[in-house]
């Protein structure tokens, strides 16, 4: 495996928070809302998942854009399976 | 000949005398538990599976995994017809959806992804919570406008409060104005249990079927039944049987004291 894909599932998995997020959009893939509204959506406030939505957005399973004065995050739907299948063999070889 | 927008509930295209007028916005009335969401989804997914149609629903409280799940539970594949770019389902905040934002409405990109004809916003009562008094309506014919705009055939839900009973307004901020087409739910109580109406109130531009209905929620969505024709006072929640001649006969010969 290569050293950034290593990475990239180091990263994804690194935190109970990018997890919440990924199960969130995985279910509920249309959601587009704000920072504050999406940490609402999982019980937590925006501080506490600033970090991780800024990793996943550096990832590019999430995106971000400006609407007027509000920036939204929504899922790159087109990346859904991949990340799944990630998750997935990395449960498959015990690492998860 | 005006353009119909038909819902795919064959009962209600009749009431409608063929459907909505293509374009104009819609509104379902009626408290929690009536169906207006999943007579909304039925009119998305009939406009997909039989219509060639495709829509988009925007939810601003429900969680869209419960809301396939629902649907799912009715025999509607929205995740399948979302991946055949038919369908999108839109989860997002009142306020950005009212937002100005340079020219970008928050909808613009799941319109140019699948080019829908149908568009369900479930609902406008929550966008009331966040826009200040008096300008609700105002905010609200801004975002009918938008629809319209976009050439979409719009249904707009809106909770009532009001579970039973009489009532003064159908929306509070007067927001019934705007909309071409109003459609009631109601809970209505009838020898003891609890049954559900339906009557269109309003249809610009067309004669419509002003009669109340029964209405059941099926395993395969909303069913329409038979006008309510041997009560009276449907609308108050707590009807009573009408005064058939027949009954005034009966009446009439027991007052009389003949058999």
């Amino acid at each position: 495996m290569s050293a950034s894909r290593n990475t990239t599932i180091e990263s994804l998995l690194s935190s109970d928070i990018k997890a919440d997020l990924l199960l969130l959009y995985h279910n509920s893939p249309g959601i587009i809302d704000t920072m504050d509204s999406v940490a609402r959506r999982i019980g937590r406030t925006s501080s506490e998942i600033e970090a991780d939505v800024k990793d996943l957005v550096n990832l590019g399973v999430l995106l971000k854009r400006s609407l007027g004065k509000s920036e939204v995050i929504y899922y790159d739907q087109k990346r859904d399976n991949e990340i799944q299948q990630i998750i997935l063999n990395r449960l498959r070889t015990g690492g998860g | 000949m005006m353009t119909r927008t038909r819902t795919g509930i064959s009962e209600l295209d009749e009431m409608l005398r063929g459907g909505f007028m293509k374009g104009d916005s819609a509104m379902v009335v009626g408290s929690t538990g009536t169906g207006k969401t999943i007579l909304g989804l039925q009119y998305l997914v009939n406009g997909v599976t039989k219509f060639g149609e495709n829509g988009i629903f925007v939810t601003f409280e429900q969680l869209p995994d419960t809301i396939y799940r629902d649907a799912n539970s009715l025999g509607w594949d929205l995740r399948k017809i979302e991946r055949e770019d038919k369908f999108r389902l839109v989860c997002t905040s009142p306020d950005l959806l009212l937002e100005a934002h340079d020219g970008e409405h928050l909808l613009d990109e799941p319109i140019r992804q699948i080019r829908p004809q149908r568009i369900v916003i479930d609902s406008l009562s929550h966008l009331e919570m966040y826009v200040k008094e008096g300008e609700v309506r105002k905010e609200a014919y801004r975002l009918v406008m938008y629809l319209r705009a976009k050439e979409l055939s719009s249904l707009l839900t809106y909770e009532s409060h009001q579970l039973t009973g009489e009532t003064t307004a159908l929306t509070e901020k007067g927001s019934s104005f705007i909309v071409d087409c109003i459609i009631c739910l109601r809970f209505v109580e009838i020898e003891s249990s609890m049954r559900k109406a339906l009557v269109v109130l309003k249809l610009r531009g067309s004669d419509h079927d002003k009669r109340l209905r029964e209405f059941e929620i099926t395993s395969e969505g909303i069913k329409i039944g038979a006008p309510f024709s041997r009560y009276e006072g449907i609308m108050s929640g707590a009807p009573r049987k009408s005064w058939t001649e027949e009954t005034v006969r009966s009446w009439t010969r027991a007052f009389e004291g003949k058999p």
